[in-house]
């Protein structure tokens, strides 16, 4: 009896000091993550409802804001500028993101054989991530120059190939953008692939030797699979990347020629900056987080919503 | 205060702005402030560099007495957000200098002091170049710079295709003609792309006696013909082989009309520095020839002007130092190493320096000063519209629109800019 009367006396006691350690735990928890939350409140989430707020005004930075209700959304539906600038965005995060996945992927396991050079190799990759945007721009600029100043026209004129307008054609200025984001954005995403291919523990390739798969087989359903979380997360942070770009165009095309190359972060600029409406910038600043939600909601799906 | 709906919206708004502002400012940290005795803070988008800095500031500047400054260097590419980001934070500077077509719309948001008449007094600025600096009948601004656009051609071409200087074309349709004469094997008669392609239909609309606004700048005026016969003599040139989109000069490489590749080139007088550092050899009185634009109907020449005008702001909290500032500015003796410093033409036409007279853009502009106009802005609406204008006209040039089309669209963006005025 004294054993069983005993036993739950001192469960007893216990618990509320269990309950104590949690309860203690839940608020340092809550005291580390103050700063933080405070920073993600103060800078993310008020400049975000500020931007709503300010979507259903009238607002020229140089009178106070005036109501408009919906009408910034409805001239915003009625803007083609507007939708081809989002369309702009599209094509280059279906043409650039694959493709500059594609190839991350390929040099990611082509560094990771361990063959002499890799280092050098491995920082020549990443250099365009660390080198600034306008650099970039500045030296694609030199590349796509028009008549024989240019590199590609120079060397194509040895090739016989007549010279190309490239960034001055609206049927060429996409494509030369589109090349160059890829170029960009290939060293980051290279390295992320490299990091995880890291990780894979090399007992499975050789189980899967002895088993008889073939190179392409262990690439297909060890490599892959595993690099699922990987291929999602870059996935998804091109795709915002993308729809961010906006220095590159500042510089390269200002949108153009005759706005073929203009995206939504460049609109949103000529909207707010250039002709001061501030309102319908900020309008036209969720519908870009709206179009970002569902488009990564929508990578989710595509890469079977692993992300751990 | 009373919290309502409109007194939120109103603080959010600033809230945005200061942001924005605090994202913009300059380290520096001495922009502004309103200003008070003895202390002006400035912004300019001219004398960028450490020699332009050093010229304003070290020579023009210190001769101004018992004064401090806090000088904002920017560019003419952020001018426009950076004034208008100021103006939203409460932070004006005291002297704004500005461009033409911006008087209006800063004029009409009460953002800048109205100017006696009297300061121009003695300072022999040319009265046409006023045209720019007023709003509603009141002066707004003093002329300091001038960039006008004159069309240089190269002698040896002209030779070439027995056009002597004597018998240029004085209406549009013969200096078509002539283009396709002067035309070199493998290039352009005219290079018209390098330029702003806004300015350049801006130019071709004064031409054909047009204007961008009414009078009062509250109504669209390029609708009445004007604006489609503009751009539709643009796409005429392009059908006729004489100018083509893709020729066009690239960043930090010479123009084509540097390179030989264009006979004729539409030119910004500010050009000039970097035209006598790079290819001195084009710019002698035997290589180079100038003229301006003729118009449509053979009567007299036009010429687009640009510039920098002085102005102060509403905010200062000592306008009459300002004011004694613009005139300061405006003197000989302080003009003279400001022009030198940017190579631009001086409002004033009275400078009998080398400094002037040496630079041939500048003494064939002065000489053209009667022709000057502005033909762009005119409205307080302009800063709203002005951004638009490139992409349509471009539009039109690659053949995407006819000219009607891309005409009606400018227009009906002007009339709903308009409609918020």
């Amino acid at each position: 009896m004294t054993t069983t009367t005993a036993a739950p006396a001192a469960t007893g006691r216990r618990a509320p000091r269990r309950q104590t350690l949690a309860r203690r735990q839940a608020v340092w928890g809550w005291v580390f993550a103050l700063p933080a939350t405070l920073h993600i409140a103060l800078w993310t989430g008020f400049p975000i409802l500020v931007a709503m707020l300010l979507s259903l005004t009238h607002y020229d930075m140089l009178n106070p804001p005036s109501w408009a209700g919906i009408s910034n959304y409805t001239a915003i539906a009625n803007d083609p500028l507007f939708w081809r600038a989002m369309w702009h965005n599209l094509i280059i995060a279906a043409v650039g993101i694959p493709v500059s996945m594609l190839l991350a992927l390929v040099l990611a396991v082509l560094l990771n054989q361990g063959v002499r050079g890799t280092g050098a190799f491995r920082t020549a990759v990443f250099l365009p991530h660390v080198t600034a945007t306008v650099a970039i721009a500045m030296i694609w600029l030199w590349i796509y120059s028009p008549g024989q100043n240019g590199l590609l026209n120079y060397v194509g004129g040895f090739l016989g190939i007549p010279n190309q307008p490239f960034l001055n054609s609206p049927s060429q200025a996409l494509p030369a953008v589109i090349l160059v984001t890829i170029w960009q954005g290939l060293g980051l995403k290279t390295m992320i692939y490299l990091a995880s291919l890291q990780t894979i523990d090399q007992q499975l390739y050789e189980a899967a030797e002895i088993d008889g798969a073939s190179a392409v087989q262990r690439f297909r359903h060890i490599t892959v699979p595993i690099l699922a979380p990987t291929t999602f997360f870059i996935l998804v942070t091109s795709i915002i990347g993308n729809f961010q770009t906006f220095d590159l165009i500042y510089v390269l095309t200002s949108g153009g020629p005759a706005n073929s190359t203009t995206v939504v972060t460049y609109e949103i600029y000529e909207t707010a900056f250039q002709q001061f409406r501030m309102g319908l910038a900020s309008a036209q600043s969720v519908v870009l987080l709206v179009v970002l939600v569902v488009l990564t909601v929508l990578a989710r799906r595509l890469t079977g919503g692993r992300d751990d | 205060m009373e919290l309502n709906r409109r007194n939120f919206l109103t603080a959010a708004g600033l809230g945005v702005g200061g942001l924005l502002l605090g994202a913009c400012g300059s380290g520096g940290g001495t922009g502004g402030g309103g200003g008070g005795t003895g202390r002006v803070s400035i912004l300019t988008p001219e004398f960028a560099g450490t020699e332009g800095k050093e010229t304003f500031e070290g020579t023009i500047l210190s001769g101004f007495p018992d004064t401090s400054f806090a000088v904002d260097y920017t560019d003419w590419n952020r001018l426009n957000e950076k004034l208008s980001a100021a103006v939203a934070g409460g932070v004006v500077a005291d002297l704004i200098m500005l461009g033409a077509g911006w008087v209006e719309p800063f004029a009409h948001k009460g953002v800048l002091a109205e100017l006696p008449d009297s300061l121009a007094d003695g300072k022999a600025i040319n009265e046409n170049l006023f045209k720019v600096a007023g709003y509603e009948g009141t002066t707004y601004a003093m002329p300091y710079f001038v960039d006008g656009r004159i069309l240089m051609y190269h002698r040896e071409m002209f030779d070439k295709a027995g056009i002597s200087e004597d018998a240029l074309p004085t209406n549009l349709e013969d200096f078509r003609e002539m283009l396709k004469e002067v035309k070199p094997d493998g290039g352009v008669a005219i290079d018209l792309f390098t330029q702003n392609l806004r300015q350049v239909w801006a130019h071709l609309l004064g031409a054909f006696g047009g204007s961008m606004f009414s009078e009062d700048g509250m109504s669209v005026a390029f609708t009445d013909g004007s604006g489609v016969d503009a751009l539709q003599y643009l796409l005429d040139l392009v059908d006729d082989g004489t100018i083509d989109f893709s020729v066009q000069g690239a960043e930090g490489q010479p123009r084509p009309w540097q390179q030989k590749v264009a006979a004729i080139d539409l030119q910004n007088s500010s050009a000039w520095p970097s035209l006598t550092e790079q290819t001195p050899e084009l710019v002698t009185p035997e290589s180079m020839g100038m003229m301006l634009l003729p118009s449509a109907d053979g009567g007299d020449p036009v010429m687009f002007q640009g510039g920098t005008l002085l102005a102060v702001s509403s905010r200062s909290k000592d306008p009459e130092l300002v004011q004694e500032l613009v005139s300061f500015l405006l003197e000989p003796e302080n003009m003279l190493p400001a022009v030198e410093m940017v190579g631009k033409v001086p409002s004033r036409d009275d400078l009998d320096d080398p400094i002037v007279t040496d630079n041939l853009m500048a003494t064939y502009i002065i000489d053209n000063f009667e022709y000057a106009t502005a033909y762009e802005g005119g409205s307080p609406a302009w800063m709203e519209v002005r951004g638009a204008v490139e992409g349509e006209i471009e539009a039109a040039v690659v053949g995407q629109k006819t000219a009607a089309e891309a005409i009606d669209a400018l227009a009906s963006l002007a009339n709903d800019a308009l409609t918020r005025v």
